[in-house]
């Protein structure tokens, strides 16, 4: 009992320390092997793999930016990411954790105010968003462009799904998700003031990334140098 | 006995308080503890939009790898898959289930070789870092870029922890990512050849769905995208 303790405790550490190694103050060593070709987490953990019969393991997805970050629990991320971007059925442990959340950012405290209106009205015990955000995938209209005439990227982001979900107007770009969109601030005004008119602007008051995507093959910008 | 017991909780305890700190970073980065131990499959961003160079192809782009170094590489053992589904009715969300997903992997070899695989039987390969996609055009069925790029994400992540932790606004303007680079995959295909033979082969017939069901689907050729990255087994 007491090592399976201290066992359970240096993996904990471990982990935590991975965390804030993640956090870009230190750079892993090229050399050594990396935790998946170690076979495990740096948690100690095996990745799954050990057992060829299982398949291989999922471990991270993503369509939808900010909903695994922002709208998932951290307890339950893990859960979320392990399952199939087109999974028939949702859990319902992550259904409630997204719709918690929801809730709480519809009437946040917005700066040194007091807390904002309730603009979600949840309909049956389902808030709306939950239908955009539960099956957590991009929507894009390969019929349609995603570049304006001057030749630059429109946004575009969430533009079907307002459409199909929240009854939003006939979408007129490809949807999706073009880079450069300020998809953070977009998705806090959906969040917390539904996009209501004359509702307070959310910004998290950053204009841009450090270098623009282009309009030209491979789209993302070249890398910078040096360390962050 | 007791004292040890005491401590391993108060390790877990503390690891778990500052883990929920350290797993709120932005798009999709560090989301997890599995996926943050695993920085090359830690996906941070997705991007799908039809192409600036070819409005017959659609762009699917990944990143992983919060804070990629030059010496960051992809795994060999991972296989970076973008799931893909035709959307057969909107209302309500309708897809067919036939799989139109494009993985990608890579080989050992320095520098390493992305391989990239789609419907149809389309292929993709090249260099990493070769930005011409080996001289693949904008007309080629499939073309795939892999390697290093600037992040493109803009988030003010100590401004989300605040916020969450507080239920309050609390936004400084401080990007996490500022001067940081990933490991991107870009891959542009052909979406007639790719996915929408599906669309003629019936899909929308087979799912039972008429126009009646809102947007005409026919005249809405839509795909459903995600990215995902799975480890694959180790043979025994």
């Amino acid at each position: 009992m007491m090592m399976r303790c201290i066992a359970l405790a240096c993996a904990a550490a471990s982990a935590l320390l991975a965390c804030r190694t993640g956090a870009g103050s230190e750079q892993p060593d090229a050399s050594a092997p990396t935790p998946i070709e170690a076979g495990i987490d740096d948690g100690g953990t095996p990745l799954g793999n050990a057992d060829a019969r299982q398949g291989p393991l999922q471990v991270d997805r993503a369509g939808h930016p900010l909903v695994s970050v922002l709208l998932v629990p951290p307890a339950l991320q893990d859960q979320f990411n392990a399952l199939s971007s087109f999974a028939p059925n949702v859990p319902r442990v992550l259904q409630e954790g997204l719709a918690s959340r929801l809730a709480s950012f519809d009437t946040i405290r917005l700066g040194d105010g007091g807390a904002d209106q309730v603009d979600w009205t949840v309909d049956g015990g389902t808030h709306p968003l939950l239908s955009v955000f539960v099956n957590d995938v991009l929507l894009v209209d390969t019929a349609l462009p995603c570049t304006s005439p001057d030749g630059g990227f429109v946004s575009s982001y969430l533009e079907i799904d307002r459409e199909i979900f929240l009854g939003g107007s006939t979408h007129a770009t490809c949807g999706g998700r073009t880079p450069n969109e300020n998809i953070v601030d977009e998705t806090l005004a959906l969040l917390i003031t539904a996009d209501r008119d004359g509702g307070p602007a959310i910004t998290q008051g950053i204009s841009g990334p450090t270098k623009w995507s282009t309009t030209s093959f491979p789209y993302l910008a070249e890398p910078n140098e040096g360390d962050p | 006995m007791n004292r040890v017991v005491g401590a391993a909780l108060s390790v877990l305890a503390a690891g778990a308080t500052l883990g929920v700190l350290a797993v709120v970073r932005a798009s999709d980065h560090f989301d997890g503890p599995r996926a943050t131990a695993n920085a090359q499959a830690d996906i941070t961003d997705v991007f799908c939009f039809t192409s600036p160079e070819n409005p017959s192809n659609v762009v699917l782009a990944m990143a992983v790898t919060p804070y990629a170094s030059a010496s960051s590489s992809f795994s060999t053992q991972v296989d970076y898959v973008f799931r893909v589904r035709l959307v057969t009715a909107p209302v309500p969300l309708t897809m067919d289930p036939t799989v139109l997903d494009v993985s990608c992997s890579f080989d050992r070899s320095t520098p390493q070789v992305v391989r990239c695989s789609a419907p149809q039987g389309l292929v993709a390969r090249a260099i990493v870092g070769d930005t011409t996609a080996g001289d693949a055009g904008p007309g080629s069925p499939m073309r795939v870029f892999a390697g290093v790029r600037s992040d493109p994400a803009f988030f003010d992540r100590q401004g989300s922890l605040a916020t969450i932790a507080s239920n309050r606004t609390t936004f400084a303007g401080q990007n996490a990512f500022a001067h940081a680079n990933v490991l991107a995959i870009v891959v542009e295909i052909d979406a007639a050849k790719a996915f929408l033979p599906r669309l003629e082969a019936g899909a929308i017939a087979d799912a039972g769905l008429s126009d009646d069901a809102g947007i005409d689907a026919r005249r809405m050729p839509v795909l459903a995208v995600a990215a995902e990255t799975l480890v694959r087994p180790v043979p025994q």
